[in-house]
């Protein structure tokens, strides 16, 4: 049984229940994990259909389209009733070289059984495009409480207990996603996440950055939450001490963006307590950020940095401030701005001026800069200059 | 005033300049016949400070709840600040629907009861 979107699934029952030959395609349309599979699934098997699945993410081209689902659509006798479900169609309609989307629109109107593709994105043209031509399912995300309701079946069937705070952290950490719900769940049943979330056994001997350490090494949630948990350290102090060493580190960059993307939330979360006032939301937060990044990072591993400035940045920073703060110095008062606003405003600007005149040095030495900082900014003028050719 | 998510409501006249806003900037779905409707791109953000203002009177959301068909407030709920309402789906469940035993059984069978 699922929970949410009932209006849709209920359409798309109706729809299969009423298929004939020469019907339209039914197309469901959602974000993912929201139970979109799980109701094509349920509703062929209540009304005794077979699923021919195919994931279109794997399956593009026209050829290979054909060569899987020709033998299932040509040999109904012997297969029986069946339906075709083509699962993420994004995939196809998003390269047209590939023939996939042709292929799709001519089965759309040829074929003998049922036909149900599913889409994730949207707001794309080419499904809304497909979307006129089809019985179309819109799925949206599943409302918190009935995340909660089907993880509290869950833990009915399964016989098992967990603490009502740790549940209403992972149905609000789940953010309408019923499979990342699902995952939380049975990692927390399991014990891999400490159940009394709101003081998690802390290593009270850990200074800040063993605690991070811990919680990036960590091989599990348990770990990671027990880590982040012994950080002494306010919510934002947390959010930028991670940013931090995830930007200085070589994580992978699909990885990378992942772990932003958690990191991105936690601190959208911070924001949303601070306007909203909804302080007793703080207590989800370590377990969103531990869990977050434990599941985001997938074992890679970042080393504890709480300097957010890049190594190479920092090098090029050290060697070469004292420059630019003499520029600032001596050509802020002239542009009647601050040092501060004149380096990190039209500083710039004015190198790439100055390095594309013939005698760019010859003004920077008149208005007073030495040759070693003259020789600096000329270089940083040119080398803005390249970058923009 | 309650705003239910997912079903249309009527709105008392509020002049033209209201109206505008509410389906341009604020961004209301509206039919002449069954009144305005919440979508994923209403910016709530200023509905409710809209609506205050014009009606004078606190607004708040409700949501329907699927297994008893009553409305259920969306400000006493726990994941009040959590819930995205215009992108998640419009039925709900109420309280006192969600405290009882058998909540899921419940909700299951009235699944299959207006599947028909």
């Amino acid at each position: 049984m699922l929970v949410g979107n009932e209006e849709a699934r209920l359409g798309f029952l109706k729809w299969l229940k009423g298929w004939k030959i020469g019907g339209k395609a039914a197309l469901l349309v959602g974000p993912p994990g929201i139970g979109k599979t799980a109701t094509v699934h349920a509703a062929a098997r209540e009304l005794g259909y077979s699923v021919i699945e195919l994931n279109a993410s794997d399956i593009r081209t026209k050829d290979k389209l054909d060569r899987a689902l020709g033998p299932s659509i040509s040999n109904q006798a012997l297969i029986g009733k069946s339906l075709i479900l083509l699962d993420e169609v994004d995939g196809i309609f998003g390269r047209a070289d590939y023939g996939g989307m042709d292929f799709v629109l001519e089965l759309m109107e040829s074929t003998s059984v049922p036909l149900v593709m599913i889409a994730n994105a949207q707001d794309s043209l080419k499904i809304e495009k497909i979307a006129r031509k089809t019985e179309t399912f819109r799925f949206q995300r599943v409302p918190p409480r009935l995340v909660e309701l089907y993880l509290r079946g869950i833990l009915a069937k399964e016989d098992r207990e967990l603490d009502d705070k740790m549940l209403q952290a992972i149905v609000t950490y789940s953010k309408g996603d019923m499979r990342s719900a699902i995952n939380d769940l049975q990692a927390a049943s399991l014990g891999e996440i400490e159940t009394e979330f709101e003081s998690p056994e802390r290593e009270r001997s850990l200074t800040i950055s063993q605690s991070f350490q811990r919680l990036f090494d960590a091989s599990n949630t348990a770990e990671a939450l027990m880590a982040l948990g012994s950080a002494e350290m306010d919510p934002k102090g947390k959010i930028e001490t991670v940013f931090s060493s995830l930007v200085t580190g070589s994580l992978d960059i699909e990885y990378l963006a992942n772990a932003l993307d958690v990191v991105s939330q936690a601190d959208q979360i911070i924001g949303r307590i601070q306007r909203t006032q909804e302080w007793r939301q703080l207590r989800y937060f370590d377990v969103m950020l531990a869990i977050g990044l434990f599941y985001a990072m997938r074992g890679s591993k970042v080393q504890f940095n709480d300097d957010a400035v890049p190594w190479d940045l920092k090098l090029r920073l050290w060697n070469e401030a004292k420059y630019f703060a003499q520029i600032g110095r001596i050509l802020g008062s002239r542009f009647q701005t601050s040092r501060r606003q004149f380096s990190a405003v039209f500083l710039p600007y004015f190198a790439i001026i100055i390095a594309a005149e013939e005698d760019g040095d010859q003004k920077l030495e008149h208005i007073g800069v030495d040759e070693p900082t003259r020789k600096v900014i000329l270089k940083e003028g040119k080398k803005i200059l390249e970058a923009l050719k | 005033m309650k705003i239910p998510i997912g079903e249309h409501f009527k709105l008392p006249l509020m002049g033209k300049d209201v109206f505008i806003r509410l389906t341009r900037e604020v961004g209301l779905k509206y039919d002449s016949k069954e009144g305005f409707m919440v979508t994923p791109k209403t910016r709530l953000d200023i509905l409710v400070p809209l609506l205050r203002e014009a009606l004078k009177e606190d607004v708040s959301f409700v949501l329907k709840c699927f297994t008893c068909g009553k409305t259920t407030p969306c400000e006493t709920c726990v994941y009040n600040a959590d819930c995205d309402r215009r992108t998640v789906s419009s039925a709900c469940i109420c309280d006192s629907c969600l405290a009882k035993k058998d909540v899921f059984a419940l909700y299951s069978e009235k699944f299959i009861e207006v599947s028909g």
